[in-house]
């Protein structure tokens, strides 16, 4: 609990920087708005919003994209509630009982039970992450280079396991984005890999193209497919709750916080999976009490407790292992690569005030996602009026012009076109494109490490199955591969 | 089996070997490419070779594995139009910027975008195209100072 508190307390001052609580407010609007807008997600507008990051101070730029993060959990609620199509995929969860709600004219409460626990949430999970990043990290840190690749390939595992690609066929695009992360030149020998004498490339493939193509455009092509139907929206009304509302609220939002808090913490773990499971734990617990199935306030003030704490806990693999959970975070680990930080443990015990800047301002955040959503729940229901083609364009001008201003190299805006493409054929295909973004952030060190595992063990490959830790994380790669495996052959994939 | 799910098998079938095989054709050129870097140093050491090939080996492998006994995903479609248009509206950035300068670039690229869904007309696309063009200029150009000619080659 010191630790905590030393960690919170060495970024506080970072954190009320008012440069940094600006960054915070435009992060937690910016993630409002896209979570509102049915298609355009968190991902796509981290990636799109990468070259503005360039110019920032690294604590600024995680503080902003974190707020991104967030704060589409909560917009998503937004659309879930008065349209019954979530912003988010966690949304579908709230959309359940939250739009019932809205039918039976009680849209304003259920918007404003949903901020409310969207705060419990935040705070639980910024407080959760505050103990338990720096045990973890000191954990992680006595790993070698055996152990660090093993906890690669778990990583891998994880996201292909929660991908809704075909097993096999996202194994192969993570190992193909493994491939695109090696292009460039060999640290260890200086020799061009796959490099084709294009001098552009001898410093790798640009992370921001390949993030911005995947995800950017692909987003914008899937929203412009199924955004500018005609959009039907009740009045929203008032968001503030009643008396007993709030009570009534108050434990499933304290207990979806608790399990979105844990969710998050497990790699390839996602926000809808931890809405889900809260969502079903209420449901089991209390199925007997209520309104389920006409319009449940727990249904939801649980959910959007609880993907709210897991997206914020999910910052825990990254920032204390190294690991991206998902696309976001491997987005988030991108830009962090970009401010010349490498996330894992070295992070945690050197730049302690950097974490606990982000811990902190999770905590300002959630406070400010109130203080936005409930007196501006009117506006956000006009934004859903936007035509998604006007938005669609304005985003993609903006998206070239802020490659070209950060990197002014047209073979990036290149690079761009070309991974719009992959990104549109992969979608076409049915494929998620998140795998490649994972193999390719983890690309690097998965090399370096299995390099460093085989020097030192003088190429001996019984090195991975001799150090315990190592051990127990290939068999959970065995294990995550299997029961996913198992699950998919039984007709029931998993949720994520 | 009816007729309709017959063709159905038969096209589902089809567009599982063919990405199946896109993707192991991938490991392939990867593994040629990748065999041309040494697998081992003198040492004894892995070189810069070692782990493309193992990554490209598994790309082949995963790939042909996923033709044969694959599952296919759901097919995505009518999504044609949107993504010919922003693709293209992309490559018409990186073609024009260098030659005619930052704001037709931005201009065509905008013009092209809001032509990704039907209904538009000519004169409002462009009108629209425009604004949005004058806008990012004086966003990046104006406001954050990109040293970039608004009109000309560079």
């Amino acid at each position: 609990m010191t630790e905590a508190l030393a960690l919170l307390g060495s970024g506080l001052a970072l954190a009320l920087d008012p440069g940094h609580l600006l960054l915070c407010l435009i992060g937690v609007t910016l993630g409002t708005l896209v979570g509102v807008l049915p298609g355009l997600g968190p991902v796509a507008t981290i990636a799109l919003l990468l070259p503005i990051t360039f110019s920032l101070p690294p604590a600024g730029a995680m503080i902003m994209l974190a707020g991104i993060y967030y704060g589409a959990q909560y917009g998503s609620s937004t659309t879930a509630i008065l349209m019954r199509v979530p912003g988010e995929a966690s949304g579908v969860v709230t959309a359940q009982e939250g739009h019932l709600l809205a039918r039976s004219g009680r849209a304003g409460p259920a918007l404003g039970i949903a901020a409310l626990a969207s705060l419990v949430g935040g705070v639980v999970a910024a407080l959760v992450l505050a103990v338990l990043l720096v045990p973890i990290a000191r954990f992680a840190v006595a790993f070698g280079p055996a152990e660090t690749a093993a906890l690669m390939l778990l990583g891998v595992a994880a996201a292909v396991a929660l991908s809704p690609s075909p097993l096999l066929a996202a194994w192969a695009l993570a190992a193909f984005g493994g491939l695109l992360g090696l292009v460039g030149t060999d640290v260890a020998g200086g020799r061009p890999r796959f490099t084709f004498g294009v001098p552009e490339l001898a410093d790798g493939i640009g992370f921001i193209p390949l993030a911005m193509g995947l995800f950017g455009v692909a987003e914008l092509i899937r929203a412009l497919d199924r955004g500018d139907a005609e959009r039907r929206i009740g009045p929203a009304g008032s968001p503030w709750p009643r008396r007993a509302d709030l009570v009534k609220a108050s434990g499933p939002a304290l207990r979806g916080s608790v399990i979105g808090s844990a969710v998050g913490l497990l790699p390839g773990a996602s926000t809808l999976l931890a809405a889900l499971a809260a969502q079903a734990a209420e449901r089991g617990l209390f199925r007997r009490r209520g309104e389920w199935g006409r319009g449940e306030i727990a249904g939801v003030a649980s959910p959007e407790a609880a993907n709210n704490a897991a997206a914020q806990s999910s910052f825990a693999p990254l920032l204390a292992l190294g690991l991206p959970a998902n696309a976001v975070m491997a987005v988030l680990a991108g830009a962090m690569f970009l401010q010349g930080i490498a996330p894992g443990p070295a992070v945690v015990a050197e730049r302690p005030e950097l974490i606990g800047a982000i811990l902190v301002s999770m905590l300002i955040g959630n406070a400010m996602l109130v203080a936005l959503n409930l007196p501006c729940v009117g506006l956000w229901a006009a934004v859903l009026r936007l035509p998604m083609r006007l938005l669609a364009a304005i985003v993609l001008v903006l998206c070239c012009a802020g490659l070209w201003a950060s990197t002014a190299s047209v073979f990036d805006l290149w690079l761009l076109f070309c991974f719009g493409l992959l990104g549109w054929g992969l979608l076409r295909s049915g494929l998620d494109p998140t795998p490649v973004l994972i193999g390719f952030v983890l690309a690097a060190p998965f090399e370096e490490a299995l390099r460093r595992a085989l020097v030192l063990s003088r190429g001996d490959w019984s090195v991975f199955v001799t150090e315990p830790p190592s051990v127990a994380l290939l068999l959970a790669v065995l294990a995550v591969t299997g029961t996913t495996c198992w699950l998919r052959m039984r007709g029931r994939p998993p949720a994520g | 089996m009816s007729e309709p799910q017959l063709t159905r098998n038969r096209i589902m079938g089809g567009k599982l070997l063919a990405s199946g095989l896109l993707l192991a054709g991938l490991g392939l050129a990867a593994l040629l490419l990748a065999s041309e870097q040494p697998f081992r140093l003198p040492s004894g050491r892995p070189g810069p070779g070692f782990v493309p090939n193992l990554l490209a080996a598994c790309l082949l492998g995963l790939g042909l594995l996923h033709a044969v006994v694959g599952r296919a995903a759901p097919t995505v479609i009518g999504v044609a139009r949107a993504g010919a248009m922003l693709c293209g509206a992309v490559a018409a950035f990186a073609l024009l910027l260098p030659v005619a300068g930052f704001l037709p670039a931005c201009w065509a690229t905008g013009s092209l975008a809001l032509t990704a869904a039907p209904g538009w007309r000519l004169p409002t696309l462009l009108a629209v195209g425009a604004l949005i063009a004058t806008v990012a200029a004086v966003l990046f150009v104006g406001l954050l100072g990109a040293a970039t000619p608004l009109i000309g080659p560079r």
